[in-house]
């Protein structure tokens, strides 16, 4: 029905999204409680910028490769936006205390409010999106 | 997974910095205490936290921890241990818990709790707990804006 | 014409069955039975879809009340939504069928 429009589209990528950002208040809150425990990495998620490569259109100057066998690998290959999940990743490459903790509390700190900022703007335009299309059924 | 993970997350950590703030106050108040029930002066105490799923860690400064996918689950305090550093002596040899005999003779041990350090970990761990506090705050908040998507 | 497959999104394809009619060059053959089979057909998927919407709200919502820490507050909302729109959608549009169709057996 409508749901495979291009409409839905925008509706599918904010709802990914906004799980994504619960995954994410779910790692900042796991850092913020670790924040004094020795050895403790502080981790993070990564999906925006993934997301981002997915729907960016297809890259015209990448170097084909030219398969000549059916097990071939192509180099690049398009990437749908649905196959895009958050990965959660250990960020063991920054300088941390004498303890091997590396949670920095006042970045997390905005982290938290910035994701939650963004989840509620996001789930507003889902919201009004929604409003929008019932508006018009009437 | 829910919204309800990552508050009861912070509820771990609001426990944990609790109960260092305990131990801290415990350290301060008895910072003169020169005989206890165990005999011997009073001994610093503190908290030793772990990241609640912690079966697969190894410790180490220059390995990082295994790639393990999961989402943590917080933090938990497994003991409260003293700290076996030196206590301080003070020469006084007409304290009641004065060393009678022996090389130190005359001298009284006092704890090795240093107020400075104590207020330093004080600070720490109230900024820590406000920190837990806005986690949750946070998660309530964009709970009761995912729960207002369909209602105008 | 519309069959069950010609809509894409929002992308329609017809089907040229006169030699006036734009778009394809190919002329095929259609008769007025076709016509009415296929519209009933896209009419019934249309009809499953709305259960199934219906249905994965239902199931999100169990989940919400069953178990908390499986599902998101959003999914809940936004399947419930989905399923609200359609149900709307689906009722105008029998709606406008039914009037459609006495408007047509009332012009005798």
């Amino acid at each position: 029905m409508f749901l495979d429009s291009g409409f839905m589209k925008t509706q599918g990528i904010l709802h990914r999204a906004m799980s994504a950002s619960v995954i994410r208040q779910e790692v900042i809150a796991d850092n913020i409680a670790n924040a004094d425990t020795p050895h403790f990495k502080r981790r993070d998620v990564a999906f925006e910028s993934e997301l981002n490569r997915a729907l960016a259109p297809h890259r015209t100057g990448a170097l084909q490769a030219s398969l000549t066998h059916s097990r071939h690998i192509p180099f690049y290959r398009q990437k749908d936006y649905r196959e895009v999940t958050p990965i959660v990743y250990l960020d063991y490459t920054t300088t941390y205390r004498n303890d091997g903790n590396n949670v920095d509390i006042e970045k997390e700190m905005v982290d938290a409010r910035e994701n939650t900022l963004r989840y509620i703007a996001m789930s507003r335009r889902v919201s009004d999106n929604f409003s929008l299309l019932a508006s018009v059924m009437r | 997974m829910g919204i309800f993970t990552s508050m009861n997350t912070a509820s771990t950590g609001l426990t944990a910095q609790r109960l260092r703030m305990d131990v801290i106050s415990n350290n301060i108040a008895n910072a003169q205490t020169t005989r206890t029930t165990d005999g011997g002066a009073f001994r610093r105490r503190r908290v030793v936290l772990r990241p609640r799923n912690d079966e697969l860690e190894f410790h180490s400064r220059f390995l990082p921890q295994p790639l393990w996918k999961g989402l943590g689950e917080g933090v938990r305090a497994i003991k409260i241990e003293e700290d076996r550093s030196p206590l301080r002596l003070v020469y006084d040899p007409d304290h009641p818990d004065a060393i009678k005999t022996g090389p130190k003779k005359g001298y009284v041990e006092f704890p090795n709790v240093n107020i400075v350090t104590e207020m330093v970990d004080m600070i720490s761990a109230s900024r820590a707990y406000e920190a837990n506090v806005t986690v949750i705050q946070n998660s309530a908040q964009m709970f009761m804006r995912g729960l207002e998507i369909g209602s105008r | 014409m519309l069959t069950p497959n010609s809509v894409q999104g929002d992308l329609v394809s017809m089907v040229a069955t006169n030699r006036m009619h734009f778009g394809s060059s190919k002329i095929t053959e259609r008769k007025p039975d076709e016509f009415i089979s296929d519209f009933a057909n896209s009419l019934e998927k249309a009809f499953y879809k709305v259960n199934d919407l219906q249905l994965e709200s239902d199931r999100l919502t169990e989940a919400m009340a069953i178990r908390p820490d499986s599902v998101d507050i959003h999914d809940v909302t936004i399947a419930a939504e989905k399923a609200r729109l359609a149900l709307q959608f689906t009722k105008s549009i029998v709606e406008r069928i039914t009037q459609a169709y006495r408007e047509l057996s009332n012009l005798r």
